[in-house]
């Protein structure tokens, strides 16, 4: 075979594979992975290949390394025309930032402070929640539970939800559930749920007191109350307990 | 000799070292004016002290004021004032008045007025009717911060208190007393209110509770009745009504307004806000700081509610018997070791402990709408208005992947290939004030469990519509929803600009503090994504 058939048989499969390469290793992808473990470092193939070897091809792409390299280095130049100093410290690890439940069995604490100190995201609910349960500290635990709590989407509501039927009643960790419960308002279907677990014989006196409060004050805030329908599925002792935790929240009383 | 050279022959007889009193010579003034001073200094055993001693910065002074006693009430008033002074001093335990008595200078100053709720009572003291339970007292909180500056001008040049405390001159009962924490009313000290009863009926209890919120920038352990079983955190849900104000510009104003953005509660700026003695989580610690001991606050209840709020274990000056979770968790005069933190470093200076009660408050990790040539996240610092050690510095660093380019070889064919290389950026920034409105307009049927949370925080003045209004006397339910005021509170967050204007990046960011003395460790990195 010769030399440039080799080439007429090799080369185009090689730039595509060098074409969707590039495109897979570039930024555009980490949209994706947000909060995924980002690369310590890589090299990946040019965007464009080469067809032949030769001092016009080093040239240009010598030219081309130079011209992203400039773009490179702008974001660094404007960090420190705006004051900053570029240091060296180590990347984050991308299992304490995944929040991997695995970091239980040898990193509890460094797993702890990476959950206490950020603002976790959705996605990452699930973890937290294996993270309450399986912790071997209840500082972990709670640590678990109030980042859960903070962050406000229907992931982490769901996981609280299930942490509370799940966790052992008595623990810090369970205690720190139910008042973190919280519907966007009371036409939520999240409230609806959360008054039915007013009737639920799985929670303790105190957690379904904290739930009828919680939804006392959304409807004080918003002045509305729970559809009719919701309130009918209740039993009387949860409406009942409903009417007070209002009363409460509304302070019709003297307190001494 | 004439009855006014007898008087005065009497009252220097009677009187105290000239450096510690001023008589007001008025030709026309009582018989009290010249038989009794206008002020005094006296350390804890009674003994005089003057202007040496208040201008030594190793004695810290508590002022006393009076108001609704009348010129002829002067005996009165100082008969209490000593009788505080001894209660504090030999009859609260181990309590900070009592363990740094030899460190404390007490400074009365008489002022006659009317009679309490008065037109004339001095600083409008009164005894209110609390909307909700019974009477409280009540005065122009501003009116006496003006005053002590006038003493410091006229009189006092060296009047520099940790803690002032205005003594009703009323016996009725039962009137709750109430204080409010220096940091909470962003005043370099706090104002406590008690009666001429509570000294009576509660002895060493009120002057010395009241003034350590006042001093100390204690907040309550102990639970309010009917809150045992509810937590701090279930008032979050009004937390979507809070409005960033001008404090934090245009953008994040802005930005911040955007529920879910950023991480800042209502139950984090009432009881995680410098108040030492209380947070919002039981690790209070949250970073590791290479040779220090982190804290743990391990019962919970306190500012109001059972649940959400942590305290350290130790029955102390600031708990209640009504809610213990623990043999150690109750009333005693006596400080928590945390307190204790506090008392060592108000008295004898040098902090305690770094800042190290730190997290990342936004954007939400990931967070993918970053725009514009410069990204804010936001830092929540609980020590940002501590009392005795704010943080004097934040230590920022911004970390990316760069892309780096460089020639590789594929046998004789070039071809640009790269690297991403860690990159971190590092910056420091000062703490700036940062604020947020509560409009109470907009609480609508929590208008009053806001009104008390914010009272029993000891935020008793509020302005509206350019004056101010003692929130704690007024009846809610009487003013008409659009003319509600507008709470305003000093918050524990802050923001820091981060030139990100690389497009279709992950960046990511932490945070330290610098309190003076320690440098926290850093929080864990988070991310926010540049698109565009």
């Amino acid at each position: 075979m010769s030399f440039r058939r080799a080439l007429r048989w090799t080369l185009p499969p090689l730039s595509l594979l060098a074409l969707s390469g590039w495109l897979a290793s570039s930024p555009l992808a980490q949209r994706t992975q947000q909060t995924a473990a980002p690369q310590m470092s890589g090299t990946g193939p040019a965007a464009e290949s080469s067809s032949a070897a030769g001092p016009d091809r080093l040239s240009a792409v010598q030219k081309f390394v130079a011209q992203k390299n400039a773009e490179s280095s702008r974001q660094q130049e404007e960090f420190v025309r705006a004051g900053w100093t570029i240091v060296q410290a180590p990347p984050p690890d991308p299992q304490l930032i995944a929040l991997d439940p695995s970091l239980l069995r040898t990193r509890e604490a460094e797993l702890r402070q990476q959950i206490a100190t950020t603002t976790v995201s959705g996605d990452q609910a699930a973890h937290l929640a294996t993270i309450a349960r399986e912790a071997q500290q209840e500082a972990t635990q709670v640590a678990a539970v109030e980042a859960l709590g903070r962050i406000r989407s229907d992931e982490a509501q769901e996981q609280l939800e299930g942490l509370l039927h799940t966790l052992p009643d008595g623990t810090l960790a369970r205690r720190e559930v139910a008042p973190l419960l919280r519907p966007r308002d009371l036409s939520d279907s999240r409230a609806a749920k959360l008054a039915m677990l007013l009737d639920d014989s799985g929670l303790n006196a105190v957690e379904r007191k904290q739930i009828a409060f919680t939804l006392s004050l959304v409807g004080l805030r918003d002045q509305s109350q729970l559809p009719s329908g919701v309130l009918e599925q209740l039993s009387s002792s949860a409406r009942s307990l409903l009417a007070q935790t209002t009363s409460l929240a509304r302070l019709d009383r003297s307190t001494p | 000799m004439n009855l006014k050279r007898l008087l005065c022959f009497l009252s220097l007889a009677v009187a105290t070292p000239a450096a510690a009193q001023t008589f007001t010579i008025n030709p026309i003034g009582s018989i009290y004016s010249w038989l009794y001073p206008t002020w005094k200094c006296v350390k804890a055993d009674g003994s005089y002290c003057g202007a040496t001693e208040m201008a030594n910065p190793y004695y810290k002074q508590v002022l006393i004021l009076s108001t609704g006693f009348a010129d002829s009430e002067r005996p009165a008033f100082w008969a209490d004032f000593d009788k505080t002074v001894s209660l504090m001093t030999y009859s609260a335990g181990t309590s900070w008045t009592a363990q740094r008595a030899s460190q404390i200078l007490y400074i009365g100053y008489f002022i006659p007025g009317g009679a309490l709720g008065a037109a004339d009572a001095v600083f409008g003291g009164k005894v209110a009717q609390h909307p909700i339970r019974g009477y409280a007292l009540s005065l122009a909180q501003s009116a006496v911060y003006s005053q002590i500056d006038s003493i410091r001008y006229w009189t006092i040049p060296q009047l520099r208190p940790i803690g002032a405390a205005v003594l009703f001159n009323t016996f009725q009962t039962p009137v709750t007393a109430n204080a409010s924490p220096p940091s909470l009313v962003n005043k370099p000290f706090g104002i406590c209110k008690y009666t001429r009863q509570d000294l009576v009926e509660r002895q060493a209890y009120v002057p010395t509770h009241e003034l350590a919120h006042a001093s100390l920038n204690f907040l309550d352990e102990y639970v309010e009745q009917g809150f045992e079983d509810l937590s701090m955190k279930q008032i979050d849900v009004a937390t979507p009504l809070v409005l960033f104000d001008w404090t934090w510009g245009g953008l994040v104003n802005a930005v911040g307004n955007f529920l879910g953005v950023y991480d800042y509660n209502i139950s984090e700026i009432l009881s995680n806000n410098g108040n030492d003695n209380m947070a919002t989580v039981p690790g209070v610690t949250t970073v590791y700081t290479p040779g220090w001991n982190g804290q743990w606050y391990g019962y919970e209840g306190g500012m109001f509610f059972g649940r959400g709020t942590w305290h350290q274990a130790g029955s102390n000056l600031m708990n209640g018997n009504n809610v213990m979770r623990g043999w150690d968790d109750g009333f005693a005069y006596a400080h928590s070791p945390s307190q204790q933190q506090v008392v060592d470093n108000a008295f004898d200076g040098g902090i305690r402990r770094p800042n190290d009660r730190v997290r990342n408050a936004g954007p939400m990790n990931g967070w993918p709408l970053a725009f514009g040539s410069s990204t804010h996240v936001m830092l929540f610092d609980g020590d940002k208005n501590h009392h005795f050690h704010p943080t004097q510095q934040y230590y920022v660093q911004v970390g990316w992947y760069d892309r780096q380019w460089s020639t590789c070889w594929w046998g004789i064919f070039p071809y640009p290939c790269y690297n991403d290389v860690w990159t971190t950026a590092w910056n420091w920034l000062y703490p700036e004030y940062r604020s947020i409105n509560l409009p109470m307009s907009s609480l609508y049927g929590l208008a009053r469990l806001a009104q008390q949370l914010v009272c029993a925080a000891g935020v008793n003045e509020v302005s509206s519509n350019g004056g101010t209004i003692r929130l704690c006397d007024q009846n809610l339910d009487t003013i008409a929803n659009n003319f509600l005021p507008t709470l305003n509170f000093p918050v524990p967050y802050q923001d820091v600009s981060v030139p990100a204007s690389q497009w279709f990046t992950t960046y990511w960011w932490r945070f330290a503090t610098w309190n003076g003395r320690a440098t926290s460790g850093y929080t864990g990195w988070s991310s926010f994504y540049r698109s565009f």
